[in-house]
């Protein structure tokens, strides 16, 4: 099966090159105000119109073509396009600046000539987001975050309030690999989910793929957010920053040597403390609130074809109960990345990448200290190559190697009254290789097929402990130093394709294997900071997904409305559950807690779009069934995963006034999360005890939500004296600022975070179910500027 | 840890978040039969009661079931023949349970035979305790004379065993709701502190508070209730049970009990030292 197509593959490719003599035009294409490489630049030949490319993550594009004169038209969205008359007759690089269109003066609108991008790329089921498209979402606190706006978009789902993640397609919160910069974020929220660890002004570019990931990703089930930080303005000194009620933020960037190499910083902390202060409660005001992040990067072209990246992440939740309870947990991550343009069709990337995650909880009892940690640790080497072999073949290659190193938990105690408590580190080695070919195999149909090997090791040192599906101890046994406990090999095949019906309508369709190999712990419906990441071992076998998905896309009144729907099956074994009661924390034996099941999500998704004029936005509806099997839970039927939302529907819309104000809403509707509630009850021993019968048979009441927000930017021409002439000239003003209101649930809905059964504190013997809800209204207003 | 951290996030939920009691509709419940089995080293406090289960919601009292016969025998084989003294309450007043012993019950309903095991495990002695003022709850009455007290309480752990306590406390024979359990693994030998606070107590209240030496399966039972008393967002479900039979549900617990009962006064209350 494997050889066989791997053979296909180069079948496929050696197909199409006995073509005549050709060449090739490449380059590197970035904005001409900041030299930030410009990602998805559509790069398109008049004389051909079927014929294109698109720049990568790192700004670079190649195009072969035979031996004639053309007209090469560089268009971006938001960018004034270029149009170059080439020659071809050798091997040509040509490199771009383009200039953003509100940089000119004159009213001239550049409509960008592949608006009906959404209907001819050739990716399934990818949400694309660029920082433009959020600036005006109004979101809790003022504070832009983009993953908060990813998650209106079809087959994303949020969390839900006062909860960390989002859920793709059916999956687990866990089932996500967010990267930035390449890194893995394994925790990827501040303050419980209130917010991102992503600063929007640091960040350039987010791709979420929703399941139908090219073979250049893996290790999680259903999704991959790429996210890729700014790289800092290379032609002069700009500065940013936002004041909100709650947070604040500066970002810095400039050259540090002009057109070769620049830097980013950006910074951001809140002060939600401070609020604290504020509350007549001794316990309460001399308490801690607060996280922080800061983004670096900087990179330097040491020559025209190598380029350097370094970029890092920061960022930490800090918490305390006066001096009685501390707790902080974040992110690091730490990148370094080469690129290097090896011939005019070869593109490598090499990166060196750090990812830490931790947590410290540290509680002063009776004068005595004790703290309990964990963390999980990444060295993570990446080679990728893009190789633009043809006009219908791209190719991408690479391979994968990351070491993880977990520590799932440890208390220590400062004294000889307590004793410590280490769980046994875990280490494990996770490569992989993987080859992809973007295939045009007739003008209108594209498919893109690849394949990725993965083999997943833990190895010793580590006593290591085998259990039955009982939960009953089998054996022990030890392992020295980097000797092999267990091995997987998994293959998983990916393919994709489109097929472009009319300049306005496509059909695409993908399936696409997965398997991960970590997963997260948590036996609760909340998220939390401890949640604690478990690799697969010679106990928890990799899960894996198998997804078929079809789609149609089609724009209507000449791209300006984009309409698309997506249908989608999964299904996913070796997926984990709990057995009852089970202990995540601290616990040395938790892989004996651990149920293995079967998993299916199916759905539909709907997206339109409007994406002109002065009233834009979307809405999104996707109805959909996310169901688990296990044995040993719901007497082994088919119960609702917690996540399985039946109906989620989001509306978007920015209304703009005029150049300067707009206002803008979103509305989100879901049917609550599945919960198990108690059936019956009975007592033991004076207490009450529930008794339940079927899993998750119940719901949360529905979800829904309104926020609102105003932006109004100030005047963005100044006029100033011409000394020369006496005459005002407009320009433009180098200090921009807006001002941003918000409110957020603006008619104060409560929705449910928990719902709990308790006794009547006025009619004892009496149990009621309370509801808590997190939000009322929450207003905001927040500053920024930019210069 | 949980609950701070709920705390914490209800807290900078702006101060808007809010509790309110819903409606919930729930389904009705299949009827077993429920076994509340304890035996201790305490005179007059080892009792087999057989109920049957209720809905969820119900009010109505506890509906006992009459008419079984049951027996309770130990390691040695020693067999105790209990008596239904009251309706649904069977029991031998020669049943005193020892330490590190086993004991097993079972009972005869209509032919449906259920049975039992539990092991009691080294015994415990309360070595000091204390009370201290507690603190006034937010918005609570500084001149009601019911104030809150935290209850202090020690008491060394056997070396070399996995030892499992659970804490009681009663003020007037009624039980404080929260749940007490705890294991001895980071305590292996060495003394255990208990702390309660928020126990609201008045002049001349008959208290008491029992520290049960348990087994391991008693401890799971009630560590899932702790959790889901601390967590509403756990992952709810029935614990694992001693019980064995059909439609039988319930547990049995065979235990040692360290008890300290006393009439309160204030002026037990050690002062000059608040608690937070």
């Amino acid at each position: 099966m494997k050889n066989f197509l791997l053979g296909l593959l180069f079948f496929l490719v050696a197909h199409n090159t006995n073509a005549q003599l050709k060449y090739t035009i490449s380059g590197t294409i970035q904005d001409f105000s900041t030299g930030e490489d410009l990602i998805g630049v559509n790069i398109a030949i008049k004389e051909l119109p079927t014929s294109g490319a698109t720049t990568n993550t790192y700004g670079f594009y190649s195009i072969s073509l035979k031996k004639d004169v053309y007209n090469v038209l560089f268009s971006y969205l938001g960018y004034k396009t270029i149009t170059k008359q080439i020659d071809l007759s050798k091997n040509t690089r040509i490199n771009i600046s383009l200039k953003p269109d509100a940089e000119s003066l004159s009213e001239v609108v550049v409509s960008a000539t592949r608006d009906n991008d959404n209907v001819v790329s050739t990716s399934v089921g990818v949400s694309k987001l660029s920082i433009k498209d959020i600036e005006t979402v109004p979101v809790l606190f003022g504070e832009k975050d983009i993953m908060k706006t990813i998650q209106l978009l079809p087959g994303v789902k949020p969390a839900g309030d006062g909860n960390a993640g989002f859920y793709v397609r059916g999956g687990s919160a866990d089932q996500n690999l967010i990267l930035l910069d390449g890194a893995p974020v394994y925790n990827a929220s501040h303050l419980m989910g209130f917010f991102s660890v992503f600063n929007s002004t640091a960040i350039k570019d987010v791709k979420l793929y929703k399941g139908s990931m090219p073979a250049e990703y893996g290790g999680r089930l259903a999704s991959v957010m790429d996210v890729v930080m700014n790289e800092g303005n290379n032609k002069e000194f700009k500065a940013d920053g936002g004041i909100g009620l709650i947070s604040s933020k500066l970002t810095i960037e400039g050259p540090i040597q002009k057109d070769k190499s620049s830097f980013i910083i950006s910074g951001r902390r809140t002060y939600a403390d401070l609020f604290l202060m504020l509350v007549d409660d001794e316990k309460i005001s001399s308490s801690t609130l607060y996280f922080y992040d800061l983004n670096v990067k900087a990179n330097m072209k040491i020559s025209d074809n190598d380029r350097v990246f370094l970029s890092g992440y920061f960022g930490r939740d800090v918490l305390g109960v006066a001096d009685k309870f501390g707790f902080n947990w974040g992110n690091t991550t730490g990148t370094i990345r080469w690129n290097h343009i090896a011939n005019d069709k070869l593109f490598s990337n090499t990166s060196l990448i750090f990812s830490n995650y931790n947590y410290l909880i540290e509680i002063s009892n009776n004068n005595i200290m004790f703290n309990i940690s964990s963390q999980i640790q990444d060295w993570n080497f990446k080679q990728h190559f893009d190789y633009y072999m043809n006009e219908n073949n791209s190719i991408k290659f690479g391979l994968n190697v990351i070491n993880h190193t977990f520590k799932p938990g440890d208390f220590e105690a400062e004294t000889d009254d307590l004793s410590s408590i280490n769980i046994e580190p875990k280490y494990s080695l996770e490569s992989s290789a993987y080859v992809s070919n973007t295939h045009k195999i007739f003008e209108k149909l594209t498919l893109n097929y690849g394949l990725r090997f993965s083999n997943f090791t833990q190895y010793g040192p580590g006593e290591i402990m085998y259990w039955d599906k009982e939960g009953n101890l089998i054996h022990t046994k030890n392992f020295n130093k980097n000797e092999v406990v267990v091995s997987y090999n998994r293959w998983a095949p990916r393919i994709s394709g489109t097929f472009i019906v009319n300049d306005n309508s496509s059909i695409k369709s993908s399936y696409a294997r997965s398997f991960q190999f970590l997963h997260m712990l948590s036996n609760s419906s909340s998220s939390s900071p401890t949640d604690t990441w478990m690799p697969s071992s010679n106990n928890i076998k990799p899960s894996e997904s198998n997804q078929i998905a079809l789609g149609y896309f089609r724009n209507l009144k000449d791209n300006k409305w984009e309409f698309s729907t997506e249908i989608y099956y999964k299904y996913m074994t070796n997926i984990i559950d709990y057995r009852t009661g089970a202990q995540t924390m601290l616990n040395n034996e938790v892989e004996s807690e651990l149920l293995n099941g079967d998993g299916r999500a199916y759905g539909i998704e709907f997206l339109l779009k409007k994406k002109a004029g002065k009233f834009s936005g979307w809405i999104s509806y996707t109805l959909s069934k996310s169901e688990k099997l296990f044995d040993e839970i719901n007497n082994g039927a088919w119960f609702s995963a917690k996540q399985d939302r039946i109906h989620d529907f989001s509306i978007v819309g920015t209304y703009k006034f005029t150049e300067r104000l707009s206002l803008s809403g979103t509305w989100v509707y879901f049917t609550g999360n599945a919960i198990t509630f108690p059936a019956g009850k009975f007592s033991n021993n004076g207490f009450m005890v529930p008794l339940y019968s079927e899993r998750n048979g119940y719901r949360m009441p529905d979800y829904h939500r309104l926020d609102l927000g105003l932006t109004l930017k100030n005047k963005k021409y100044k006029y100033v004296l011409n000394p020369k002439t006496g005459e005002k000239v407009k320009i433009k003003d180098p200090f921009q600022s807006s001002w941003n209101f918000s409110l957020y649930n603006a008619y104060a809905r409560e929705n449910a975070y928990s719902i709990s059964f308790q006794e009547d504190p006025d009619n004892p013997g009496h149990t009621q179910a309370v509801q808590i809800a997190l939000f009322k209204i929450v207003p905001s207003i927040s500053y920024n500027f930019s210069f | 840890m949980k609950k701070s951290i709920l705390y914490i996030i209800v807290f900078i939920a702006t101060l808007t978040s809010c509790e309110k009691v819903i409606n919930v509709e729930l389904k009705d419940s299949e009827k077993k039969i429920v076994i509340d089995g304890f035996i201790s080293d305490s005179i007059g406090y080892n009792y087999i009661k057989l109920t049957n289960s209720s809905n969820f919601f119900d009010l109505s009292k506890e509906e006992f079931v009459t008419g079984a016969t049951a027996f309770v025998t130990n390691k040695s084989g020693k067999k105790f023949d209990l008596k239904e003294l009251e309706p649904g309450i069977y029991t031998n007043p020669k049943l005193i349970s020892e330490p590190n012993n086993k004991y097993s019950i079972n009972i005869n309903y209509k032919n449906n035979v259920i049975t039992a095991n539990s092991e009691t495990q080294s015994s415990i002695k309360i070595d000091s305790f204390f009370i201290k003022q507690g603190r006034v709850k937010p918005g609570g009455n500084i001149d009601s004379k019911i104030k809150a007290y935290t209850f202090e309480c020690y008491w060394e752990d056997k070396k070399d065993e996995e030892n499992f306590y659970h804490v009681i406390v009663k003020v007037n024979n009624r039980i404080n709701n929260r749940i007490f359990v705890t294991d001895d693994r980071a305590l292996d030998g060495k003394t255990i502190p208990f702390k309660s606070s928020g126990i609201s107590m008045m002049e001349n209240d008959k208290v008491s508070i029992e520290v049960l030496s348990v087994d391991k399966i008693y401890f799971d039972f009630y560590h899932l209730l702790f959790t889901l008393q601390i967590d509403p967002n756990a992952t709810p479900g029935n614990a694992d049970t001693n019980i064995k039979g059909t439609d039988a549900i319930g547990l049995f617990n065979a235990c040692t009990i360290s008890a300290k009962k006393f009439v309160f006064k204030n002026s037990m209350v050690i002062k000059g030292e608040k608690d937070k």
